[in-house]
């Protein structure tokens, strides 16, 4: 009895890598337990959570939530697989995607601002229209902060519709799509349907997670629904923040209660989702049984109707991002710019020669705490991946593990990550900044490079140890050589995602870590349309320049070796 | 002495891939044919030391008199030649050659630096010690492999179908060069072919799986 009892209990069966899978986990699975500790270990946990229910609006907040994730999620997807559908990777398509991953490395606050800008009263939209129309007082609508929150999900989905297309681009060079077009065409499909009908059942099944992980942040985020979300009442992440960053008693345990609201909701728009996966199985089938269509002037307009939308959608929500940006640009220049005029009536470099003055420490924090997780990430991908190689062993059952932090709201996990260091008397710092970053940034990190690193021709790795190489001479000196390619890009992308992230900084420092996002963020209710624009716009550049060198640092690095650049692995 | 492979017997699960004995001494070089799925690349594979734990093995493999059944692939001095030249493409074309040179104590840089140029001129390819193996044409590229191999001393030598991708107008010139040098250095070779050219030109033993 007791030798089974130890064998069951000893690690044996777990590897070194799942120890350190475990480990990684640990904070966050603390965390999200913690999270809850202040509502349930109340005198009255009963009273906290029929304080919640009472807190003004809290059905509002969280069916707005709800509804943000699912409308975000089946919005971008929408876009996504039309665009895919009407270009089928012509040279439209060719180029949009091009474009695509700049949009990418724009922060969420950064767009979320521009798309404020654009579409306020007093907005480029309404400017232009002024201009034909011929107003000269901003008219009386709400767009932006509207309780029905279009604004946010419109802000969410000009971020999400692109980060699925690049990821729906990584997966469709495995499904063969011209393959199966041409045989649906040959049965008599148009080709857009007929691209919807053969390639979208293999392409879902590959981004479900990914999806997954939009439902999820759509519904928590914090950045985003402060800048374009409703305000009376808020999105529930937000009454969440507000709660546990309160000075009042009880405030924390109101917080904690309302963590597990965001939970709920979170779960609960997943099981929405999945109910709707059946359903849209279900129609596909019907679609199916069907049979093909025998005269073409039948579905000649859905098919018109097909290619215009899918040509449509996707460029509008880049050029959405793109002239927020731009007009983003023209406020931070701007000083004197009353209503109707389209742009501003003088210049002037005022907010940014302000900006200069603090730009300093925000800009030294997000630098220090984005270069301090990839380096982190880097080094823990590469031993999870070279231990995998070692053993000729595939993920491993632990792996899900990673990807942990894009399926747990991170307003949940981070409020009980704040109370653990709290606890262990960790104060509020770069470093436990850059750690709280390092969790988001290795689910990425790692679905870049695995992929990589499994494609690696492994004759190379066997040629050099028959010329004498041993392991370790085999990892510096052949296998990283040969992935650094994908290892740049990799490293830039975690830089991207960790100087974009608002929420780990904002808790894990307690406010008391500056970078550039968070100072942009906070400039949203107190500063002016011109320190705004520039804020955003620094937070916006150093995520530029990282996708810049990712795109340029492999043809410099290897100027003189064109092998490594052509794609021979 | 040479190449020994005694009694050796591969499986997977309960099925047996191959069983075979042979004796390859220095400067000889026996052929493997045999149809696809046969085991010929495992039994390289198993030769040179990445078989794949799921095989079984059974036999004696020696080098010399040497064992190596147990050894790592680094340290049994198996070379291999594959369909691809596989040039290093991070490493310049000498650095390629030098990746392989064994490190000898009391060996100055000077005198491995004179060796690869002695090793580039018997090439014909003076003066290429720092261009991108990129740049080089086929044949090129499959005599600087050869070259690596050869310079990385190696007391057997496993030939993976090293002629199956050259043009027809290179293919006689770059193999009669490939036997040529491996007769020369008295090193046993275990070629794996489907071209019934190679095993004629090789002028070795026959084993057909």
């Amino acid at each position: 009895m007791i030798p089974r009892l130890a064998r069951a209990l000893s690690f044996r069966n777990l590897s070194l890598r799942d120890l350190l899978l475990l480990a990684l986990t640990a904070p966050l699975l603390a965390g999200s337990v913690l999270a809850f500790l202040p509502a349930l270990s109340a005198e009255s946990s009963r009273q906290v959570f029929s304080d919640l229910l009472d807190a003004p609006g809290i059905v509002s907040s969280a069916l707005l939530s709800l509804s943000a994730a699912l409308a975000t999620a089946a919005a971008s997807l929408s876009i996504v697989l039309l665009f895919l559908a009407a270009t089928q990777g012509n040279r439209v398509g060719r180029v949009v995607a091009k474009l695509t991953a700049p949009i990418l490395a724009v922060p969420h606050a950064a767009a979320a601002l521009g798309l404020a800008l654009l579409l306020a009263p007093s907005g480029f939209l309404s400017r232009g229209i002024a201009l034909i129309a011929g107003w000269d007082t901003p008219p009386d609508y709400l767009f932006v902060n509207h309780p029905n929150g279009a604004a946010l999900i419109l802000g969410l989905i000009v971020k999400e519709a692109p980060f699925l297309l690049l990821v729906c681009l990584a997966a469709l060079p495995n499904l063969d799509a011209p393959r199966r077009v041409a045989l649906a065409r040959s049965l008599g499909y148009a080709p857009a349907k007929a691209w919807l009908l053969t390639v979208t059942p293999a392409l879902y099944r590959q981004i479900r997670l990914p999806l997954f992980a939009v439902l999820v942040f759509a519904s928590s985020t914090v950045d985003v629904a402060l800048v374009l979300g409703p305000s009376l009442p808020p999105t529930l992440s937000v009454r969440i923040l507000d709660w546990f960053t309160a000075p009042t008693l009880g405030a924390r345990e109101l917080a904690a209660a309302a963590a597990m609201l965001q939970l709920a909701v979170s779960l609960i728009s997943l099981a929405i989702w999945i109910g709707v996966e059946t359903l849209a199985r279900t129609l596909y089938l019907y679609a199916i049984r069907r049979g093909a269509p025998q005269r073409i002037h039948h579905s000649h307009y859905t098919n018109l109707t097909l290619n215009g939308l899918g040509r449509m959608l996707l460029p509008t929500a880049l050029l959405v991002t793109g002239g927020g940006l731009l007009g983003l640009g023209v406020a931070s220049i701007a000083g004197d710019w009353r209503y109707p005029l389209v742009l501003p009536a003088d210049w002037t470099a005022g907010h940014w020669i302000a900006a200069q003055q603090n730009l300093f420490v925000p800009a030294r924090n997000a630098l220090t705490i984005a270069l301090g997780a990839v380096v982190a990430g880097m080094v823990i991908t590469l031993l999870l991946l070279e231990s995998q190689n070692r053993q000729k062993r595939h993920d491993g059952r632990l792996i899900w593990l990673l990807y942990l932090p894009l399926l747990i709201p991170q307003v949940v996990f981070l409020s009980g990550m704040v109370f653990m260091a709290e606890w262990l008397g960790l104060s509020p710092s770069v470093f436990l900044v850059a750690c709280g970053h390092l969790l988001f940034v290795l689910p990425y990190l790692y679905l870049t490079l695995s992929g990589a690193y499994a494609n690696l021709d492994p004759r190379w790795e066997a040629l050099a140890a028959t010329l004498g190489a041993s392991r370790s001479r085999r990892f510096w000196r052949v296998r990283l050589p040969l992935l650094s390619v994908p290892l740049i890009t990799a490293a830039m992308l975690g830089l991207v995602i960790s100087l974009s992230l608002y929420l780990p900084t904002q808790l894990l420092g307690a406010g008391r870590v500056p970078t550039l996002t968070t100072e942009a963020i906070a400039l949203v209710s107190a500063g002016s349309r011109g320190a705004v624009g520039t804020w955003a716009l620094l937070q916006t550049a150093l995520p530029t320049l990282c996708f810049m060198l990712a795109l340029l640092a492999p043809n410099l690095f290897w100027k003189r070796r064109k092998g490594m650049t052509r794609g021979i692995q | 002495m040479g190449l020994c492979l005694d009694d050796i017997e591969l499986s997977v699960g309960s099925r047996r891939l191959l069983a075979l004995s042979c004796q390859i001494e220095g400067g000889e070089i026996t052929t493997v044919m045999g149809p696809s799925g046969s085991g010929k690349s495992s039994l390289l594979a198993f030769i040179a030391g990445f078989l794949d734990p799921d095989f079984r093995t059974s036999g004696t493999l020696r080098l010399h008199g040497k064992v190596l059944n147990r050894l790592p692939a680094e340290q049994r001095r198996v070379g291999l030649l594959f369909q691809d030249a596989m040039l290093f493409p991070h490493l310049s074309v000498g650095d390629n050659l030098r990746f392989g040179l064994p490190q000898k104590t009391g060996d100055s840089q000077r005198q491995r630096d004179d060796k690869i140029e002695a090793a580039l001129e018997a090439l014909g390819l003076q003066d290429f010690d720092s261009r991108d193996p990129a740049t080089l044409s086929g044949g090129q590229q499959s005599r600087v492999a050869l070259m690596r191999l050869l310079l990385s001393e190696p007391q057997a030598i496993l030939l993976d179908e090293p002629f199956s991708k050259l043009d027809a107008s290179l293919k006689d010139e770059i193999r009669a060069f490939t036997f040529d040098c491996i007769r020369t250095a008295q090193i046993p070779a275990l070629l794996v072919t489907h071209d019934k050219g190679d095993a004629e030109s090789a002028r070795g033993p026959l084993i057909t799986l």
